[in-house]
């Protein structure tokens, strides 16, 4: 029997600077390994440790598979000093996809803050392999400075080009950052502010980024009108196995790596400290 | 199942010599803190002039086996989910082992472990192959301290599965009830038995009585005592009870040490480390005890057990409400090691009867 910690080989094919704290590693598996958006890795850099990541790149990229990462301790520390050729592992994926079948002919509403635009990116590029199944998609970004915001050249010289919206006239964008600079010429504001005015009715709203920004957003999208049940959140908690057996996960009876990651607000709002 | 009654000379003799070719554990008295599997367990409780530990059964020291007290201080699960093992490579083989003397409480607890390292998507690398390995011969209590409240559970202080054979000592020998093919060969290999007498049955039936009630006037004082019923409904009582006086109580003497993590037969919470140099894939399973701040500390600095009233809180929440609705059991099975063994003197028997009280769950 295959042993369950065993991580899939890969190569560290490119390294992309997002900002100051975020890296994006791009992965080449020594073999087949798909996800779904929305589920999770256990990301290895032999010798140092393991993280958990929700991949950022398209699920229906088959070459690689791209993680986005913040530099916060230990892990994500030697995982800021990958280059080109390095060997790590991923082992997954865990947890459960994003719900797209209850998205069919709904409004999405996707929310990102900060680092929290990466899961959000494969969520992005899942709905828009099958665009018609959708009535609409507003894509709410922000971070905290024009330096924090992420994917930039994608997001400002793809996504918001002329040439890739006006065949998708579905989806739309609000991008914003707390305090901007000179060179800044999109919105200001934290991505609450984006809540304001939306053109889509209430529907379903996807959420991903600090607990904080969680937080507010989900309370400014139940005033607009956003079911609990529809609300969905990317749940962060400290986390070994990730496969429901250290416990370290749970939110109370709930694994985020089972259960997880990817929580409706309906399901975890009784239980303790979910903003931690 | 079928009964024997062995003599214990008899008894000694076989298990003097299977000792000398399987490596077999039984639980010995000693004032010292001794070794076991690898941890070392520091007896905490004065009441008692001795405590049971783990050792290894030789042909010499045999007759010593203790086998009609209670639990030894570290539980049954060190000899499947070791302190600290490397899962990643993982060893291929285990060689068969016996022990002797594990506790109902103990083999309670491994309902909870076996599902979750075993009864799962996924299965533990070595788990498993120690519990394959293992030939366990279990023991009717019959000398329960004052922590043991097996019984307000409404669970026995005597076997009743998980085991190979049961032994009910005696004067003069036990009484041996057979709970698997394992132990059956076992049985098979022991010349001289007999079918135990009704006489025999009676004896043992009087002993589990007087153990029973042992522990029932040990725990007198707590009204949980009446409360064996509700068993079933402690999750919902304690359903809203994350933030709840009791808790802040329990937690006002805690010292963050975890004995009470470390000791417990149900607690399964690990961590994975990696010691490997930069170029292989390795990885160590850890015990982790969540009364820790380092427990639940995300990278970011974020916790959300930050204060200790709430890791506190956590435990036992784990135990009767988590546990109940993430595996289906209780996962406490009142053994009582985490009251004995608890330098801050916490009787969870007390919290938990407060924080039943507040939810109006008394009588
Ligand atoms: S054994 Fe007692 S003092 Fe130690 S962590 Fe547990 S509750 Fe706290
Ligand atoms: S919680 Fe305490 S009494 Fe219950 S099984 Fe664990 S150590 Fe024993």
């Amino acid at each position: 029997m295959e042993n369950i910690y065993k991580p899939v080989k890969c190569e560290v094919s490119d390294v992309f600077k997002e900002s100051s704290t975020i890296k994006t590693v791009r992965l080449t598996p020594v073999e087949q390994f798909s996800f779904q958006a929305g589920q999770f890795i256990s990301f290895t850099v032999p010798g140092v440790g393991e993280a958990p990541f929700t991949p950022s790149s398209s699920p229906f990229e088959k070459n690689y598979i791209d993680v986005t990462v913040m530099k916060t301790g230990r892990v994500t520390g030697a995982i800021h000093e990958l280059k080109k050729g390095d060997i790590t592992g991923i082992r997954g994926p865990y947890g459960k996809p994003y719900p797209l079948e209850k998205f069919n002919n709904k409004n999405i509403l996707l929310v990102g803050g900060g680092v929290g635009l990466a899961p959000l990116r494969a969520l992005f590029y899942a709905l828009v392999e099958t665009l018609d199944n959708y009535k609409s998609i507003v894509f709410c970004c922000g971070a905290k400075t024009p330096d924090d915001f992420i994917f930039k050249q994608e997001v400002f010289e793809t996504w918001l080009s002329e040439k890739w919206l006006s065949s998708r006239g579905q989806v739309c964008f609000r991008i914003t950052v707390d305090k901007k600079d000179a060179g800044w010429n999109y919105g200001d504001g934290v991505v609450t502010k984006t809540l304001d005015g939306l053109p889509c009715s209430p529907e379903n709203a996807i959420v991903c980024g600090p607990p904080i920004m969680m937080k507010f957003t989900t309370l400014k999208l139940l005033d607009v009108g956003y079911k609990p049940e529809n609300i969905y959140l990317s749940m962060e908690r400290k986390m070994y196995c990730a496969i429901g057996q250290c416990r370290h996960c749970l939110i109370g009876d709930k694994f985020v790596c089972k259960d997880g990651p990817v929580f409706t607000y309906e399901e975890i709002k009784g239980q303790p400290k979910i903003w931690a | 199942m079928d009964t024997y009654f062995i003599n214990k000379k008899e008894w000694n003799k076989y298990i003097g010599e299977k000792s000398a070719e399987i490596k077999t554990y039984a639980p010995y008295e000693s004032t010292e803190p001794l070794l076991s599997n690898g941890t070392q367990f520091v007896k905490t409780d004065n009441n008692q002039s001795s405590s049971l530990f783990w050792k290894t059964v030789n042909p010499e020291n045999v007759d010593n086996v203790v086998y009609d007290r209670m639990h030894p201080v570290a539980p049954l699960k060190i000899f499947f989910f070791p302190f600290k093992e490397r899962i990643l490579p993982a060893i291929g083989n285990v060689e068969p082992f016996i022990i002797i003397g594990a506790t109902n409480c103990d083999l309670l607890a491994l309902d909870t472990t076996d599902k979750v390292f075993i009864n799962n998507d996924y299965k533990d690398p070595t788990y498993g192959l120690r519990r394959e390995q293992a030939t366990i011969i279990s023991i009717d209590c019959q000398k329960p301290d004052e922590y043991c409240f097996c019984e307000l559970w409404g669970n026995r202080t005597y076997p009743e599965k998980n085991f190979d054979l049961n032994l009910t000592y005696m004067e003069d020998g036990f009484i041996v009830e057979i709970g698997s093919e394992k132990g059956e060969k076992i049985i098979r290999g022991i010349a001289k038995k007999e079918k135990t007498a009704e006489n025999s049955m009676k004896i043992r039936e009087s002993i589990r009585k007087q153990t029973k009630n042992i522990v029932q006037a040990n725990n007198s004082k707590y009204k949980l005592c009446e409360m064996g019923h509700i068993r079933n409904d402690i999750p919902a009582c304690m359903e809203n009870k994350i933030e709840s006086p009791g808790w802040k109580s329990g937690a006002f003497d805690c010292v963050q040490c975890g004995a009470c993590n470390a000791s417990c037969p149900t607690c399964v919470c690990f961590l994975l480390e990696d010691f490997s140099s930069r170029v292989s894939f390795s990885k160590t399973k850890i015990w982790d005890y969540c009364l820790y701040q380092s427990y639940a500390k995300m990278a970011s600095g974020v916790s959300p057990r930050s204060l200790l009233w709430e890791r506190y809180a956590n435990r036992l929440l784990c135990k009767y409400r988590y546990m109940v609705k993430n595996l289906g059991i209780v996962g406490c099975t009142g053994c009582g090691r985490c009251i004995s063994g608890c330098p801050g003197k916490i009787d969870k028997r007390k919290i938990l009867e407060e924080v039943f009280k507040e939810n109006g769950e008394y009588i």
